[in-house]
This record gives C-alpha cells, structure tokens and sequence, in this order.
C-alpha cells in the first residue's frame, strides 16, 4: 500500500514539476522578452552595417523571436502560417 | 495569450498615465485600441513548407489564389481583420512607446503582430477578388493601407520599414486591380482617398529617425547608469560591446547628437555624405548602433516613387 502511495506521489511530482516548467518556459516567450526596442534597434543597425545583409533579414531574424513557441516542435514540413506571414520574402 | 496582454495591458497603462493630453473621451478613439484587440484575435494555422512557397506568390502576384489552401486561414481571420478595419477609421493612433521613456527594455511586440495582420489583409483582399466581391476587395485594400500608415505612428525605423513594406505590396495589388480594367468609379475614388491619406512618402521617415536617435540616448543613459555597462550592452542589444568600450563617456553623446543631426539633414537633402562623416568619426559603441543611411534613404525612394506612379494612374 505505502509504495503504490509512493508511486503515486511520484507520478504526481513529476507531472507538477512538467507542467508547471513547461508553463514558465511558454510564458517567457510569450511575454516576447527577446523582442525589445533596444533589440530591434541593435538588429537593424548591425545587419545593415554589411554589405550582403539588408534591413530585411533583421527584420526577419527578429520576427522569429516575436511569435511564442509552440510547447511541442510541429514536424519539420509545417510551418506556423502567422510567422510565414510575418517573413520578408512574402 | 500573456504576450497579448501584456501589449494590452501596456498601452491601458500609458493611457492611463497622468500628464497625458487627452482627455477620457479621447481614449476610445486611438486607432491602436483596436489593432491591438485585433491581434488578441489573430489565429494560426500550420503550413506546410510548399503552402508557404505558394503564399509567397500568392502576395507577389505571380500565383493564383488558392482558396482549397488558405481559405480556412482567412476564414479564421476575418474577425481580426474585420476589428483592423474599425480601427483605420480613426485619426489617430499611439501604441505608447513614448509612455515607456523609450528604454531599450520596451516590449515591442506589436511590430511582428501588425506585419503579420497587414499580410493577412492582402490575402483577405485576394480572397474576396476570387469570389468576384470587389467592392469588398477595394475596401480591405484601401483599409490596409491606413493601417500601414499608423504602424509607424510614434515609433522608430522597424516599423517604419515594415510599414514600406505592407504599403508597396498594397500599391502592387491596386496596380493588378487598375491593369484589370473592371474598377468601377467609386471603387477608383475609395482608392484614390486612401492613397491621397498616405501623401508623398507614405511613411513620416523624419519622424522615425528621431525616434531611433531618442532610443540610443535612451539607451545610452540606461548603459551608463547599469553596474556592469558592458553586460548591461549584451542583455539590451543580444550583442558584445566593442573590446574598446570601458563606459558611456560624454563623447559617445556628443557623438550621437553630430550623427542625429546630420542624419535629420541627409532626409531633408538626400545627402548621405555628412552622416557617413559623424559615423567614422563617432565613439565605437555609437557607431554599431546607426541604422544604414544609404538603405534607408533607398527605401524611402522606393516608396515614393511606388506612390507617386499610383496617383498619376488613379488620375487618368
């Protein structure tokens, strides 16, 4: 009886401790903490700094990290169809 | 969920900031209210890899729109799209940037959101052509472009450029719709009105810049008064600062205020020369911070010239 308590408890711990990692780890993201007006400045001005690069590509970079990661990484073919909006090249 | 409401919660605080100009009845009529409800109701899809190549030239005009792929998408949308539209209707538009002291801490979230929603206006507006619904069609068309020209309202170059961006694929699609021949007069003139709201540059690129040259003294005073400046650069900026740098000196400002000043010229004369000059001669951590003159004078021919083509067709 005590280790199925155990067990349990232990099935129980592990799910918390996940779930509650997984929501502080979304909640960064989507709090878009890499996306900041001095990052945005930075970008721009050091990809424009090359000759190969553009403000586009900055703009793109950036644009990777606006958008909240999914909790699960989506199979490679696909593709998240706001942040596809969002690229340069459309 | 929490990246929306914190842009939310963001610009409800500005607002609410006291000193502000307006008055209660006022707050309703900020154009931004409504992008930014209009983001709480964006949707996303997953596509595939060829879906996204599709999408691509889809909005360049060099494929047909697909609605077995991207109906859904829009279908989705539409009420996002729809909130978008209340929100052009408006004058004015403040994202509260300036509410923030313009600190390179400022979440700016908003920029990513408004190139998305822009894009999801075009396909919206290729979706209603398909079905043979123009007059639906023109008017998303004309309401993207006054979205455009709030998307850099009170901010720097990012939103500037992506505005640029959103306003030439726009003028592109309404040049697709005159080459067809089918406009009727009055959709012509909803066209013609957007178009006159824009000007002759579309984007206010003095504005923007003095906005980014407001940013870097801003970000330089916050560098200056961190403990450790150099990793205080590396958080704010995701980059070094330059091996040389050992603080924020008085000559990184005055550096700034020279480059500033002849960047405010180069846009009134085209004359890219006195920046190039400020640049070589600034501090190192002032000169990594200055967005390419060249490109950004570029961009706003670009624009101009797309702009001015437009009217002259609009006039015939």
């Amino acid at each position: 009886m005590a280790a199925v308590l155990v067990i349990v408890l232990s099935g129980a711990l592990v799910w918390y401790t996940r779930d509650h990692a997984e929501l502080a780890a979304r909640s960064s993201d989507e709090t878009g903490r890499g996306v900041t007006l001095g990052r945005a400045e930075a970008a721009l001005a050091q990809d424009s700094a090359f000759q190969n690069s553009s403000f586009d590509d900055a703009l793109d970079r950036l644009d990777r990290a606006a958008w909240p990661q999914p909790k699960s990484k989506p199979a490679e073919h696909f593709q998240s169809a706001l942040q596809a909006l969002g690229k340069e090249e459309l | 969920m929490i990246a929306h409401f914190s842009i939310f919660s963001l610009l409800m605080l500005g607002l609410a900031m006291p000193g502000r100009a307006q008055s209660p009845a006022d707050l309703g009529n900020n154009a931004a209210l409504q992008y930014l409800s209009a983001f709480l109701q964006l949707e996303d899809a997953n596509l595939q890899d060829a879906d996204v190549k599709e999408l691509s030239g889809i909005i360049a005009g060099t494929a047909p729109y697909d609605e077995g792929k991207f109906g859904q998408l829009v279908e989705k949308n539409t009420l996002a799209i729809e909130t978008m539209i209340v929100g052009t209707r408006y004058e004015s538009c403040d994202w509260g940037l300036a509410q923030r002291g313009l600190g390179p801490e400022t979440p700016v979230t908003y920029f990513w959101r408004s190139r998305a929603l822009g894009r999801l206006d075009l396909l919206y507006v290729l979706r209603a052509l398909s079905k043979g619904e123009q007059d639906q069609a023109v008017r998303a068309l004309a309401a993207g472009m006054r979205f455009a020209r709030h998307v850099p309202s009170g901010g720097p170059l990012v939103p500037a450029l992506i505005a640029k961006s959103l306003l030439q694929q726009q003028l592109s699609i309404a040049n697709r719709l005159l080459d067809s021949g089918k406009l009727t007069a009055s959709q012509k003139d909803t066209l013609k009105s957007a178009v006159a709201m824009l000007g002759n540059e579309g984007v206010d690129w003095g504005a923007a810049v003095h906005i980014e040259m407001r940013g870097l003294k801003v970000g330089l005073d916050e560098v200056r008064a961190a403990r450790d400046q150099r990793q205080y650069v590396k958080e704010m900026t995701g980059e070094e600062a330059p091996t040389n740098f050992h603080g924020v000196s008085p000559e990184d400002y005055s550096s700034l205020e020279r480059i500033a000043a002849a960047y405010a010229g180069a846009l009134k004369d085209g004359n890219a020369v006195p920046v190039h000059h400020a640049i070589e001669n600034a501090t190192a951590l002032v000169r990594i911070e200055i967005p390419n003159v060249d490109r950004v004078l570029a961009a706003r021919q670009d624009l101009r010239q797309a702009l001015e083509e437009m009217r002259k067709r609009l006039e015939r």
